[in-house]
């Protein structure tokens, strides 16, 4: 596929794929890779430094920072990316019809996404969670009901591109029902550019749970999640600042390589970027778009 | 002395070093057309802007322009400012998109004619009114206060032209005019063209890949391939009677569709020209 | 264009009442009945079936549904949110002033943000593959990517304890605006100086430009020309950051202890204090649409070529 050709060019672009593939593989091995138990109190190891054992040293319970920074991956990055992957789909679904069918299907689902797109993404968050209470499985939830609306709307946009082109119209012609054609003609084609938008709202995904967890708001104690770490390092951040250092430098790490992976697919899609009428106002529609999903915590 | 001399023109890309065009020479007489024809990036774009130095700034250019024995090479960007649009007009393609979108197209010929000329608000009106009218733009308030979107490609086509009637420049250069036009418009806008030529004496640089203009329009044609120009004569040796074995494709090529046209259309209905 | 602006003003109603009516339902969505988050949130030791019963009628929760949603939009137009949960005063009393800092952290934030991004953006589309651009938009791109909390830490350390130049919490001199600012802008600048740029650069290589050059017109004039037309993305763009800078100073209002939004609503959520919790979405997300209408109405009323399509 041309997409991975040029893509595969760029040597940054393939290193934050492999940081990204990596951190991923690592929280799913978190078992087999950390060298301690997470969770593991060691009262008379508080607060100490880098040793041979404990490679970042202990917080302020004893516990193994780096086996907690491991163990953290699983609700920061891995089920940021499942709550991702849930919203894409189901925008996904609801776009694909609303786009290829159009008529009255896309005017009520395109209503639909504009109600709920009026909350702004960073209030839908705190209201699901306030109702719902703290907690990972409340964010998550919050999480795919914010995005879904978003997902579908500019899924829309691509597939109504692809639905008019004339290979489509042929396959119609040919008899080819409606769902063997989204999935032999539309969706291989749309499928890039959803790539495109999911990783581009991956970052701020992450930076976002984080954020909440950092507020109290997330995953219960005593759960290794990386805001959390940083919210427990709160109190010692002058006199130990190294706590905090960790789990930033992690979500700094993972979340520039997740950003550059999106550029980098993007750039991978449209080598030319060289816009002009009507390619302009669609990509300006997809940044302004593309900026109502930025809330940076 | 001829009007325009270009002589050994180099035109390469700073950034890569790949020569677009080796070496090309070329003269132009005063009231004279000449037609500038081959494929898509054989570098007759290239050459057309590079004569009023209007490449991209990656693209480098060597060699003598010479415009009444002034070389346009060698002067500075204000002196060359004062030069286009004042003696070298341009019409471009895409009428849609030369103009600026948020802007009437009336606010940019104001502009540029108070550029070149001191002359009065209602001077410069008196002078675009008649350029336009003789264009065929009947309606000149109208469209003087319409935005560019608000206007079709052959509209916009005719402004430009009617803009270059009222600068009577020595040379116009004329880069694919008629290439973004559906058939009646391009018929319309070649008429403009050739009526141009009677009105002002300027020399026409016109570029096209459509041999049917040329016919119309040329006394002369070049005729470039990857960046070389292969052949140069008189239009009616070129198209008939062509020497380099390129230029016979060429024509060769356009003039089986041109006799398979005139087939289907049986000669009657069929726009003279 | 009139037509377009009371187009869009009607339009707005019945989107209004929708968002309104999900809000006013938002309190279902909570697994607990509502009777009995008010007494746990009261501190009632012992919550017996007749109490939750006698709760409900008191808080008029046993109307039908859209009696219940009628009066409370209805005290909502006057500002009536309800009364706290916990506290027991009026919401509006709570989120008024706590909504006030907020707008003034945000406000100032925003003519940052819309100024550095301008300069940032057109120096960079000027200069775009220049030494200048690739180290702004690589510093950009690592400052973005960091948490919120952690470039808010990192600026404490060195301005507050290092330096001790300023104070690092709380809502006292002007100097306390500083960091708290300064964070806010340096993540969201990051963001917004490269649509403007991108913006830019479409411009700059539109066919209008060379035919401007083409008939004699200075790069300086054209440059203007350009950049009027790149800001028309820009003010949509600002439009709809405002709300959204609005809505998420959560967690810069927590590090530097502000007694904004952000503060009011978490501590609401922690504490289970529903009616809080609703006024505050209800507020914001008005506000939020009004500000999208107004974006797009300014959008269509600066770019002839929209209003084609209308």
């Amino acid at each position: 596929m041309k997409l991975f050709d040029r893509f595969l060019k760029d040597r940054l672009a393939v290193a934050s794929l492999a940081v990204v593939a990596a951190t991923l593989l690592i929280g799913l091995c978190a078992p087999l890779i950390a060298p301690h138990p997470p969770n593991e109190v060691n009262l008379e190891l508080r607060f100490a430094s880098a040793s041979w054992t404990y490679w970042l040293g202990n917080d302020h319970l004893g516990r193994c920072i780096l086996s907690r920074l491991i163990y953290g991956i699983r609700p920061s990055v891995l089920w940021v990316l499942a709550a991702l992957g849930a919203a894409a789909f189901f925008g996904a679904v609801l776009g694909f019809v609303a786009g290829y069918f159009r008529g009255r299907t896309d005017a009520v689902l395109m209503r639909l996404c504009d109600v709920m797109l009026s909350f702004p993404g960073y209030v839908m968050t705190l209201a699901i969670v306030g109702m719902l209470g703290a907690g990972l499985t409340n964010i998550l939830l919050a999480f795919v009901v914010m995005k879904w609306a978003w997902f579908a709307r500019v899924i829309r946009t691509t597939v109504m591109q692809y639905a008019d082109a004339d290979y489509v119209n042929y396959a119609k012609v040919l008899g080819i029902g409606h769902l063997g054609i989204m999935k032999r003609h539309i969706a291989p084609a749309a499928l890039p550019e959803i790539a495109v938008i999911a990783s581009s709202a991956f970052g701020s995904m992450i930076l976002q749970i984080s954020g909440l967890s950092f507020l109290g708001l997330g995953i219960e104690a005593p759960h290794a999640e990386w805001g959390m770490m940083m919210n427990e390092a709160r109190s010692v951040m002058f006199t130990r600042p190294e706590l905090m250092f960790a789990p930033g430098l992690a979500i700094i790490v993972v979340v520039s390589s997740v950003n550059f992976l999106s550029d980098a697919l993007q750039k991978a899609l449209d080598p030319k970027l060289v816009l002009s009428g009507k390619r302009a106002s669609i990509l300006n529609g997809k940044i302004l778009r593309g900026l109502r999903k930025k809330e940076a915590a | 002395m001829s009007l325009l001399e270009v002589e050994h023109i180099k035109i390469w890309d700073g950034r890569t070093g790949n020569v677009l065009i080796p070496d090309s020479s070329f003269q132009l007489s005063q009231g004279e057309c000449l037609a500038i024809v081959g494929e898509s990036g054989s570098g007759k774009s290239l050459t057309c802007k590079a004569l009023m130095r209007l490449n991209r700034p990656e693209i480098r250019q060597s060699g003598r322009i010479s415009l009444y024995g002034v070389d346009l090479a060698s002067l500075s960007d204000k002196e060359m400012r004062r030069y286009r649009g004042r003696r070298m007009c341009m019409i471009m393609q895409n009428g849609m998109r030369a103009f600026d979108p948020s802007r009437p197209v009336g606010a940019f010929l104001l502009e540029v004619l108070s550029i070149h000329y001191d002359w009065s608000r209602s001077e410069m009106i008196a002078s675009l009114s008649t350029a336009m009218i003789s264009v065929g733009l009947k309606n000149f308030s109208v469209v003087m206060e319409r935005y560019p979107h608000e206007l079709s490609g052959g509209m916009l086509q005719r402004v430009m032209i009617a803009l270059a009637i009222v600068m009577e420049p020595d040379v116009i250069i004329a880069d694919e005019p008629t290439t973004a036009l559906d058939a009646v418009t391009q018929y319309e806008v070649v008429e403009q063209f050739v009526h141009l030529r009677g009105r002002i004496g300027s020399a026409i640089v016109f570029v096209s890949h459509d041999l049917e203009v040329v016919r119309r329009i040329a006394d002369d044609v070049l005729v470039m391939k990857d960046g070389v120009i292969v052949e140069r004569g008189k239009t009616s040796k070129i198209l008939n009677d062509a020497s380099h074995s390129y230029t016979r494709f060429l024509v060769s090529s356009k003039e089986a569709l041109r006799r398979y046209y005139m087939q289907l259309m049986e000669g009657t209905d069929v726009a003279k020209g | 264009m009139i037509l377009y602006t009371l187009k869009r003003i009607v339009a707005l109603v019945p989107l209004l009442v929708v968002i309104s009516f999900l809000t006013f339902i938002l309190n279902g969505l909570s697994p607990m009945n509502p009777a009995e988050v008010v007494l746990h949130a009261q501190g009632v030791p012992t919550i017996t079936e007749e109490l939750i019963a006698s709760t409900r009628v008191e808080l008029g929760m046993d109307r039908p549904l859209l009696v219940r949603y009628g009066d409370w939009l209805l005290s909502c137009l006057q500002l009536d949110f309800g009364n706290s949960y916990i506290t027991g005063k009026p919401v509006w009393s709570l989120l008024g002033p706590a909504l006030l800092n907020t707008l003034k952290l945000t406000i100032i934030s925003s003519l940052f943000i819309i100024v550095i991004s301008i300069v940032l953006g057109v120096v960079c589309a000027l200069k775009e593959g220049k030494w200048m651009d690739l180290s702004i938009r690589g510093i950009s791109f690592f400052l973005t990517s960091m948490p919120a909390y952690w470039l808010a830490a990192l600026m404490v350390w060195c301005f507050a304890v290092k330096l001790d130049l300023l104070p690092t919490s709380g809502m006292g001199s002007a100097g306390s605006y500083v960091l708290p600012v300064m964070v806010i802008v340096i993540g969201y600048a990051g963001i917004y100086f490269r649509v403007i740029r991108s913006s830019m650069l479409s411009n700059l290589n539109d066919d209008y430009v060379l035919y401007g050059r083409a008939c004699g017109m200075s790069e300086m004039k054209l440059t203007l020309y350009v950049l009027r037309n790149s800001l028309q993305v820009a003010v949509s763009v600002f439009g709809l950051a405002f709300p959204i800078i609005l809505g998420s100073t959560v967690v810069v209002e927590n590090i530097f202890a502000w007694p904004g939004l952000g503060t009011l609503t978490v501590k609401s959520i922690l504490g289970r204090d529903f009616p809080i919790i609703q006024a505050y979405v209800l507020v914001l997300a008005v506000a939020f649409v009004l500000f999208n209408t107004v974006s797009d109405v300014m959008n269509v009323a600066m770019n002839p070529r929209l209003r084609k399509e209308l």
